[in-house]
């Protein structure tokens, strides 16, 4: 079952959302908007699981 | 003479007829190339298991899907039954043949599935023709009883991305074709199993296929144990299954490489993809993927160990984030500290020990 933490969203040079980045135990990840990796995450942080931070 | 009379004069002892009493060269390979005969046939890619970039054996938890060999999913649930139970998803060498193996490391109560996603381009020709699946399956356990093992095919994932592999989750477009009724009948050698079916349409053009087999609500007093193998998965248009269609290991793998490509990580040496810093503490490379670009925008995972080195430094990456494609080449950004590396200069991303891998996934 995935881990994730330090989930922070990704955004282009013009302030839009283009993925989400995140540590999964010993690996650094990152997955793009659509992606089922970025769904996985959107439907923990919907059922109150998982928070994202803004992009750096 | 009649032309009846003609025939029968060819027909041998047993009432049958040769292909060489009909004349030299009348059946030629170019008249057996016609139709469902022809080649290219199987739209199952990795069919044989031949291919298992993430490893030979991969773990999945309850209730939950996982990519195991290459472009299979298995999954292993307590749906409907509250016992728990966890499947692995392993390539063994039987003989001359590769196979998918299901394996439990608890009490094995529920159903396993085992299933591939095809892009609509891919089948879309099938639909509404007949199309026919056959794959070899054998039974490991002396233990495993009821339930029944089926061929599930569904084409109303229309999202994509969201793994619902179990057949409970396909709510309609669902075709499920009974291929043995008790599971402890399923004979200890190979047998192949086939069912034809018109595919179905589906509700939107988005819709992917999701075909394979399920091993459903069967009951098992092992634990630790083997359960089932599968090999030689064939999905093919036309009404009778074809002998299977064996393709390379290097053919096989590229195709395998659209969707999910592995870089191993010999040692600390290893130098990966290269970049220019964008700014002080990011360098933006430009991934050259095996066969070009893969199906879609991958995700990317590396180790926590990977460093940027170049231009005397060598620094950690602390964060990597997807961008997108560009210049031919599936774009990321490795981030490092805050002013840790000299903006537009070239670095190269590397491992900083042994073990390890990056891994671009596009699978649907």
């Amino acid at each position: 079952m995935s881990n994730y933490t330090d989930v922070k969203y990704v955004e282009d040079e013009d302030g839009n959302t283009v993925g989400v980045s995140y540590t999964n135990g010993s690996r650094l990840g990152s997955a793009p908007v659509g992606h089922r990796y970025y769904q996985e995450i959107m439907d923990l942080v919907e059922a109150g699981e998982l928070t994202i931070e803004p992009a750096d | 003479m009649s032309k009846a009379d003609n025939l029968a004069s060819l027909l041998n002892s047993s009432g049958l007829l040769e292909s060489d009493d009909i004349g030299t060269d009348a059946i030629t390979a170019s008249k057996l190339n016609i139709g469902q005969i022809g080649g290219r046939r199987n739209l199952i890619i990795n069919g044989a298991m031949q291919v298992a970039q993430r490893g030979t054996t991969v773990s999945g938890g309850t209730g939950s899907s996982s990519y195991g060999l290459d472009r299979f999913i298995f999954e292993g649930t307590d749906y409907p039954i509250t016992t728990q139970v966890t499947h692995s998803n392993s390539q063994i060498t039987d003989g001359n043949r590769n196979a998918l193996k299901i394996s439990t490391t608890g009490t094995a109560i529920g159903t396993a599935q085992v299933s591939q996603r095809i892009e609509r381009e891919t089948f879309r020709h099938t639909i509404g023709q007949t199309v026919t699946f056959s794959c070899l399956v054998k039974r490991n356990s002396s233990n495993v009883t009821g339930g029944t093992l089926r061929m599930i095919a569904s084409v109303n994932l229309n999202n994509p991305y969201v793994l619902r592999g179990l057949e409970s989750n396909f709510p309609s477009h669902t075709v499920t074709e009974t291929l043995v009724t008790g599971v402890q009948n399923i004979p200890t050698d190979y047998t192949r199993y086939t069912a034809s079916f018109t595919m179905p349409a589906g509700a939107n053009t988005t819709d992917i296929l999701e075909i394979g087999l399920s091993f459903f609500e069967f009951t098992g007093a092992g634990a630790t144990e083997d359960l089932f193998s599968i090999s030689e998965m064939q999905l093919e248009l036309g009404d009778t299954a074809t002998p299977f269609e064996h393709r390379s290991y290097g053919e096989e793998l590229a195709l395998c490489q659209r969707y999910y490509q592995k870089y191993s990580i010999i040692d600390a040496t290893s130098v990966f993809f290269s970049g220019v810093a964008v700014t002080a503490s990011q360098v933006r490379a430009s991934i050259r993927a095996y066969g070009g670009l893969m199906r879609d925008e991958p995700s990317i995972y590396v180790p926590t160990t990977v460093n940027v080195k170049g231009n005397g430094s060598s620094v950690a990456v602390i964060s990597v984030a997807a961008s997108s494609s560009e210049g031919g080449g599936h774009a990321f950004n490795f981030n490092v500290a805050t002013n840790a590396i000299d903006l537009d200069h070239v670095y190269y991303i590397t491992g900083r020990e042994d073990g390890g891998a990056f891994e671009l996934d596009a699978e649907l």
